[in-house]
């Protein structure tokens, strides 16, 4: 598998995506209950903090690249 | 000796173009977008950062249009913001990057709604409408947003892109006379900076096309496999999982396979299928933790309507049981012989409803419980929900006497205990 750069949208989709699995399967054998109402509206505002981080840090990491060319 | 010759005027100099909306990558805080605004409108910098900074404290929308600064204006330099990038990204390798907007745009919806309807952040008033205009501003890019074709970004920008100054075209030029050297950009088109010279643009070359990865298409195998896996030793008994575990096993495989899509190969694509199974995994967590065991003896207990109406001991004490369907189990009919003192009954129905008379002349102590549903015992108040039960004496019956000892259980659906 060919390593990139790291892809910061898919680091935080994939933790929430973990992180209600997790809840999920605690729940299962515990008493412990993610509200399911609620599941939906944090995986919304997860998603946009996770594609809003992936577009600045894309953004950041362009505007260094095109310092360091024109530095060159 | 004079010569006659005839005065002609100078040629009207045309005003200056104004500089392209870029962000300034050689008088920035942090990404620029405040000086390279304030160049564009030929304005102090200062004013436009302190705007912001305004925006920001009162309603917070000072970050929001910063942030959007940042990525829809394009840095010096460039024709390209990251923005079209990331459109152009998705054309050419069918990413998700699409995706990522529309869940952007979704949750600015969201917010926006819970903001007008005042439920969140009330106060926030100007902000509120800040962020309106906002998203309008976004909606309004991608509508008008010209479709850029591929290679694009290599080839030079269109003349009055503002990289490369437009020749001014002095009317009554005749074809072929020589063109005029251009004229230097000047911040506002007052003409005050003549030294300005605008950047060349750098031409990137096309990227070369991305190497296909398996990641996704490898978690998903993997999941599906340990879900069939599970779901299979579930039904034949070979496990005894709560029923929400074996969604929540494929949704953590698929969320450690978008996790590692982080640092290796691509997988964004796999969102797609999470999201699903989320929610899949947030309905199958309303079910009671017994239902599969009671699936599987709805199979053998049957399916259907049944009328328990015994009249006998023996008869009584058989257990009645139902998998799916509706039951009504009438005790009014019990003959209870004398020297008998306790009569147990146990009922039970799986999905459905199940409904018990029982005379009024004789004691009855009832264990009552639902797994999920509505439940209602004569003499106490309707409980629903998750869990219900209930264990005492029905009101209204004799003070002394033999007692039936009654036991009923509906998993998910209905329960009703009264007197005749």
């Amino acid at each position: 598998m060919r390593r990139h750069s790291l892809d910061v949208f898919s680091l935080v989709s994939g933790l929430l995506i973990l992180g209600f699995a997790i809840a999920y399967f605690i729940g299962g054998y515990s008493d412990f209950r993610l509200d399911g109402r609620l599941a939906f509206p944090l995986l919304l505002v997860g998603l946009g903090i996770a594609g809003l981080t992936g577009a600045l840090v894309a953004q950041s990491r362009s505007d260094r690249e095109l310092e360091s060319e024109s530095h060159e | 000796m004079t010569t006659n010759t005839e005065y002609s005027a100078p040629p009207p100099v045309p005003p200056a173009p104004r500089p392209p909306l870029r962000r300034s990558q050689s008088d920035k805080v942090i990404a620029g977008v405040a000086s390279g605004f304030a160049r564009w409108l030929g304005i102090d910098p200062v004013i436009v950062r302190v705007v912001l900074v305004v925006l920001a404290i009162f309603g917070g929308s000072g970050l929001l249009l910063y942030v959007i600064g940042w990525l829809f204006i394009p840095v010096e330099g460039s024709s390209t913001s990251s923005a079209d990038a990331f459109f152009q990204d998705s054309r050419r390798s069918g990413s998700t990057a699409r995706t990522v907007l529309i869940v952007i745009g979704v949750v600015a919806a969201v917010i926006i709604f819970l903001n007008l309807a005042g439920y969140v952040f009330g106060g926030w008033g100007s902000g509120s409408l800040l962020l309106l205009i906002a998203a309008g501003a976004l909606v309004l890019y991608l509508v008008n947003r010209q479709p850029v074709p591929a290679g694009a970004v290599a080839s030079a920008p269109p003349v009055g892109d503002g990289m490369a100054p437009p020749a001014p075209q002095v009317g009554g030029t005749p074809a072929g006379a020589p063109p005029v050297p251009p004229t230097p950009y000047a911040y506002g088109g007052s003409g005050q900076y003549p030294g300005y010279v605008a950047p060349q643009p750098t031409p990137v070359p096309p990227q070369p096309p991305r190497p296909r990865s398996y990641l996704g298409l490898v978690t998903l195998s993997i999941a599906v496999i340990v879900t069939g896996l599970l779901a299979s030793f579930q039904v034949t008994g070979l496990t005894d999982l709560p029923l929400v575990v074996i969604p929540a096993v494929a949704l953590a495989i698929l969320g450690a396979g978008i996790l590692v899509g982080a640092f290796a190969g691509r997988a964004r694509w796999l969102l797609w299928i999470a999201v699903p199974t989320l929610f899949v995994t947030v309905m199958v967590s309303f079910i009671p933790a017994n239902f599969a065991e009671n699936v599987r003896t709805g199979f053998t207990a049957g399916v259907g309507e049944r009328f328990w109406t015994p009249v006998s001991v023996v008869e009584a004490t058989r257990p009645m049981e139902l998998g799916i369907g509706s039951a009504e189990l009438d005790l009014t009919d019990l003959v209870i012989p004398a020297g008998v003192t306790s009569v147990p009954v146990e009922a039970r129905v799986g999905v459905g409803e199940l409904i018990v008379t029982v005379p009024d002349d004789v004691r009855v102590i009832v264990d009552a419980s639902v797994g999920t549903g509505d439940m209602t015992i004569e003499g106490t108040p309707r409980q629903s929900g998750t869990s219900p039960d209930f264990e005492g004496e029905i009101p209204g019956g004799p003070a002394t006497g033999p007692v039936i000892d009654l036991t009923v259980h509906t998993n998910l659906g209905s329960l009703e205990v009264s007197r005749a």
